[in-house]
């Protein structure tokens, strides 16, 4: 039995060769995905701790009055996915500003514990010279220190807010340019300034990312007024890999599935060749599960070494390719990481699966009963069971159906998305139908305009196709993946682009960064920002958080606002800025409802309210709105206070804020003097000499150096859609790498097909050649018929694109007429050229063969 | 009398070196306007191998094929292609039909391959088939016809083109004795009325009775060539029974 296999396995070579290339080809992505998404990930993991220090919350208070405790940092301490925390202390963060002569600028103190995550922080990294302080030492700033003439291991007298002076050695030079910053060690400040256990801010790091949302929802349980920096931007970048990998494993199947498709043709294929030896099998005494047997033992031959061998290529070329990749992602270049355990499991799973998908031409080859294999000349066409058909038509029409029925109502997205599955199913168990119709129905447009010895190809073709059907489904699956895959790409992109141009109405957004009711920029540093050459730059000043007092609960709607009862009725929370609309509005125009904008009409306690205010909560121009200050988000110390403004225009839409903020727009006089608002949340800017951009950016991010801005974040437009334009070529080219890879499986497997089916057919083709066919025209008439299959395997493929397409956009965004039409054409085009090659080498033999040879030779 | 086609000391040899194997040695052989040439021979002896040189199908390799007084051998493929279609009808042991095409699809195969697709066409193979006896089987494929009825398709299709030449491989090879002389009967009358020349390859002295003349190949030479004077095939086939028994070797 064994030894047969292996004749088996030897007699028919090239077949088993396609088969085992197939499987090889499909097992080397596998692998190579697999090692390479590792490796990006350990790249990209170390590329953010390298560029932003390895710990991921920082928590604490920016106020001298506020601190954590030792009680309160040991609660901190004990919540279980806290790994470890770096303590740091500001003595004089907002008040009594120490400074030493000679310096204009006044010095930060920071006290600091000489341990391992301490030195994470951006700014400790910056000790280039000398060491962290111990007690009774101190490090300071390279400006102050070249200014003085100091050196490490000189001594110098430092001031404190007591006015004591202290003597202390210096231990290190801190590499900051334009602000003054003194080290200490921790406990010896904290003893210094009477203030022992006290600290101001600290690093914390995880045991696991994933319990970041976790641990910042307990932090802020029990220290409400905590401030906390999540690092979104780090998460941010994480993301760019998380969001790969649904998208490689998603392609990793679909590549799995062509290869078992193509394996199961290539099995057919060559079961049918043999069918002769087969039956021979059997007549000489093998029994029906030995036959199934055999096959099988020749499946799990094929896929193991298949397997080996995409192992074996899988990793070397992952070898080839990291460098190039780490490069093109700007990632720092990192040993590979093969994930062993991964990548035998899926190894595993491919062959597993492959093997599975074999048992059904075993079971077919081995139930035919061998007197008939014998007789059998012609291929037998596997007669589809009728039951299919109509399992098909049902699928397709009730997907028709729901379509329709859903654009009658208020559409559903998840019908839409039931609907274009249920289509694409219909389909493919359709193809065994349907792809003859199709084959006729393009062979008889073609009729009007080609010659017509192609009807030979037409019919040969409906003859041959039970054994094409199979690779058409694998083409259509190339196409489908394709073609969908690109339209979401696209809906993704169109997305992205509309988000940014609303969140960034101009070029660049500086972000304070800082939460709900904390100040933001100074006016001063707007100022000194505002004054730079070139600038076009509006403030975006903080918000004031207040509660309405006259919501009228009829007007509104009650779904999409969030209200909370307050003196027997209803009402709602929303924000008063001051702003200068009438020089926004010169520059970035927006629509003016109703009413006006005008600055003298605001500053009579008018504000101006965005349309989308006015429609979920029903003020209306002229309204009054009362309002009362948010007593735990409200500025400054006192009572919340009231105050009713009167709506003196409705505009559309408020440029620096979504839509859907619930937002009132008064005049920055009332928000100043009445409560108390005078920083800046966001600065918006732009910069009108394209020359000066770089500049401006370096003098920005030269301002943000100062430690009481370093929260602060200059982003741009550009930069942000670059991120993802870059994001979005990743996957575009992961996507046509995996589209490409199955069209070649469908290419492999038709050049399989044809090379047999030309091979029993030669006679055929030599009679051809001796009653007058010319070299030229016989290879015409073989190329045709790969044509005929392919093309029609692609236009079911751009029909199935197009409705799943469409239903998918339209699951994800509401609308169902988004097609895919473009790339649909473009496959169709392309697909003729599929059945082409695959025809065009065995097609060449098939003429050049010689016609004597092959008339006489027995055609069976 | 013209030679439709006249071979010059043909020799053929297949492979190489010690697996070299002479097929053909130094055959001559005319076959004129409307002559009827049977070509008999034990298996093997080069009996196709003469036929397919004859059709340009295959080259020798030495020696001249004329057809018409031309050189097969200046002729580029495509003018073979050309001559084949228009000049030659083929008729095989093993009928050759295209499965896909109905019966009148084969008969007019060669001139849709020279790209001829008119009514006056399918009419003639109508009246071909018509007169072959299967005008009734004209829209049937050949799966769903008999050895005999494909035969007659064949030779109809072997006609459609007025071939100057008509090369027959053991027509009747696949077919009862009845079948064979039925369609041999039909075959000559209708190459005489058009004056048709036909070379066929047999090994029944039956068949071969029904030719002018005879030549018998025996390890790729002609070793024997007789002219039938008598007109009465009973009286032909007893008399070349006597000729196989004295050549020896039996035949087929
Ligand atoms: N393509 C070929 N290669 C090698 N030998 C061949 C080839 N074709 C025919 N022969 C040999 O030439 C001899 C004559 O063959 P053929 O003409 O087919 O004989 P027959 O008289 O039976 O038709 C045979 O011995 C055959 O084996
Ligand atoms: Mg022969």
């Amino acid at each position: 039995m064994r030894q047969l296999v292996w004749r088996f396995f030897y007699g028919y070579k090239k077949r088993t060769g396609f088969a085992i290339l197939g499987v090889a080809l499909a097992m080397i992505i596998l692998v190579i995905s697999q090692i390479l998404l590792a490796t990006l990930e350990q790249a990209s993991e170390l590329g953010i701790k390298q560029k932003y220090g390895n710990y991921d919350l920082m928590v604490g208070y920016q106020k001298t009055k506020q601190f954590l405790s030792e009680s309160d940092i040991a609660k901190i301490k004990r919540i279980p996915q806290v790994k470890e925390i770096a303590p740091f202390y500001y003595p004089y963060i907002d008040e009594n500003p120490i400074f030493f002569d000679g310096s204009p600028i006044p010095f930060i103190y920071i006290g600091v514990n000489n341990n391992p995550l301490a030195k994470e922080m951006d700014l400790i990294k910056r000790i280039k010279q000398g060491q962290l302080p111990r007690a009774g030492e101190v490090v300071l700033s390279l400006p102050y220190m070249k200014k003085k003439g100091l050196r490490i291991g000189d001594s110098v007298k430092i001031p404190f807010a007591s006015q004591k002076k202290k003597r202390l050695t210096i231990s290190g030079i801190l590499h900051v340019t334009d602000v003054n910053i003194a080290l200490f060690d921790l406990a010896w400040l904290q003893e210094t300034t009477a203030k022992q256990g006290r600290i101001t801010m600290m690093l914390v790091q995880l045991t696991d990312l994933k319990s970041k949302a976790a641990v910042i929802e307990q932090i802020r349980n029990q220290f409400p007024r905590i401030h906390i920096d999540k690092r979104d931007l780090i998460d941010k970048e994480r993301e760019n890999l998380g969001g790969l990998k649904p998208v490689v494993y998603g392609l990793n199947v679909t590549i799995l599935i062509g290869s078992a498709l193509l394996m199961i043709t290539i099995l057919q294929m060559s079961l049918h060749e043999r069918k002769k030896e087969l039956a021979t099998i059997r007549l000489l005494g093998g029994k029906k599960n030995q036959l199934f047997r055999l096959v099988i033992h020749e499946a799990i031959l094929v896929s193991t070494s298949g397997s080996l061998l995409g192992l074996g290529g899988g990793v070397g070329l992952s070898f080839l390719l990291q460098q190039s990749l780490m490069k093109w992602m700007a990632l720092p270049i990192v040993p590979i990481v093969i994930p062993w355990t991964l990548i035998l499991l899926s190894l595993m799973g491919g062959i597993l699966f492959i093997t599975l998908a074999s048992l059904i031409p075993a079971y077919r080859s081995s139930q035919v009963p061998p007197m008939v294999a014998f007789r059998q000349a012609a291929p037998q066409s596997q007669k589809q069971k009728p039951v299919i058909k109509w399992v098909s038509l049902l699928c397709i029409i009730s997907s028709v159906t729901l379509t329709i029925w859903n654009l009658m109502r208020t559409p559903s997205q998840t019908i839409y998305l039931v609907s274009g599955l249920l289509f694409t199913i219909g389909v493919f168990l359709a193809v065994s139908w349907i792809l003859p119709l199709l084959v006729r129905g393009i062979s008889w447009v073609f009729q009007l305009v080609q010659s017509s010895d192609r009807i030979l190809s037409s019919r040969n073709t409906l003859r041959q196709l039970h054994r094409s059907t199979q690779l058409a489904s694998v083409l259509m699956l190339a196409i489908i993946i394709g073609n969908v895959g690109l339209s979401i790409l696209y809906l993704l992109k169109d997305e992205q682009e509309k988000q940014l141009s609303e969140i960034y109405p101009m070029e660049y957004i500086l972000d304070a960064n800082t939460s709900h009711s904390e100040a933001g920029f100074s006016e001063q540093i707007y100022d000194s920002i505002a004054k730079l050459p070139h600038m076009k730059a509006f403030p975006l000043y903080n918000r004031g958080h207040f509660s309405t007092q006259n919501l009228d609960i009829k007007k509104i709607k009650k779904e999409k606002l969030s209200l909370f009862p307050e003196n027997g009725s209803y009402q709602t929370l929303v924000s008063l800025i001051g702003s200068d609309l009438e020089t926004i509005y010169k520059q970035l125009p927006f629509r003016i409802i109703s009413g006006q904008i005008n600055s003298s009409a605001l500053k009579q306690n008018g504000v101006v309210i965005t349309k989308t205010f006015s429609e979920l909560t029903g003020y209306k121009l002229g309204d009054p709105i009362a309002l009362k200050e948010d007593t735990q988000l409200k500025w400054g110390d006192g009572p919340p206070k009231r105050i009713t403004l009167k709506i003196v225009g409705i505009i559309d839409p408020y440029p620096f804020a979504p839509k859907d903020d619930l937002l009132l727009i008064t005049h920055t006089d009332i928000t100043k003097k009445i409560f108390g608002i005078s920083t800046i949340d966001k600065i918006y800017f732009d910069v009108t000499k394209s020359s000066a951009k770089k500049e401006i950016e370096k003098q920005i991010n030269q301002k943000l150096k100062d430690p009481s801005l370093s929260k602060a974040i200059l982003t741009s437009r550009t930069e942000e859609f670059g991120k993802f334009i870059e994001q979005y070529k990743q996957r575009l080219w992961l996507l046509g790498a995996a589209v490409s890879l199955i069209a070649l499986f469908s290419l492999l497997g038709l050049l399989n097909n044809t090379a047999s089916s030309l091979q029993e057919r030669r006679a055929e083709f030599a009679v051809l050649r001796a009653l007058g066919g010319k070299r030229r025209q016989v290879l015409r008439l073989i190329l045709w018929e790969g044509i005929l299959v392919t093309t029609a395997g692609g236009f079911l493929g751009m029909i199935v694109s197009i409705f799943l397409g469409a239903h998918l956009i339209a699951a994800l965004d509401k609308t169902l007429w988004d097609f895919p039409i473009t790339g649909s054409l473009y496959c169709l085009a392309f697909s003729p050229i599929i059945g082409l090659i695959a025809n065009f080498i065995p097609a060449f033999s098939t003429v050049n063969g010689k016609i004597s040879r092959n008339l006489t030779t027995d055609a069976e | 009398m013209n030679a439709v086609i006249q071979t010059i000391s043909l020799n053929k040899t297949y492979g190489k070196g010690i697996n070299q194997f002479h097929a053909l040695k130094d055959i001559q052989l005319s076959i004129y306007e409307g002559e009827f040439v049977a070509i008999m021979g034990t298996s093997g002896s080069g009996k196709s191998t003469l036929l397919h040189l004859l059709s340009g199908l295959d080259q020798p390799t030495t020696g001249e094929v004329l057809f018409n007084g031309k050189a097969l051998h200046r002729l580029n493929d495509s003018q073979l292609t050309e001559l084949r279609r228009d000049q030659i009808g083929f008729i095989f042991q093993f009928f050759h039909l295209i499965p896909v095409l109905s019966a009148e699809e084969n008969v007019t195969l060669p001139a849709m391959l020279a790209g001829k697709t008119n009514q006056q066409l399918t009419v003639k193979a109508r009246q071909l088939l018509q007169f072959m006896g299967i005008g009734q089987l004209a829209k049937s494929l050949p799966s769903q016809m008999s050895g005999g009825q494909q035969q007659r398709v064949a030779i109809a299709r072997s006609l459609i083109n007025d071939p100057k030449l008509i090369l027959a491989d053991e027509p009747t090879g696949s077919l009862d004795s009845k079948t064979s002389k039925e369609i041999l009967t039909i075959l000559q009358r209708f190459c005489a009325e058009r004056n048709h020349s036909l070379a066929m390859v047999t090994h029944d002295p039956h068949v071969a009775a029904y030719a002018d003349r005879v030549i018998f190949l025996q390890d790729g030479r002609i070793v024997y060539e007789h002219t039938f004077t008598s007109d009465h095939p009973q009286a032909n086939a007893s008399f070349l029974m006597k000729v196989v028994e004295e050549i020896g070797g039996s035949i087929s």
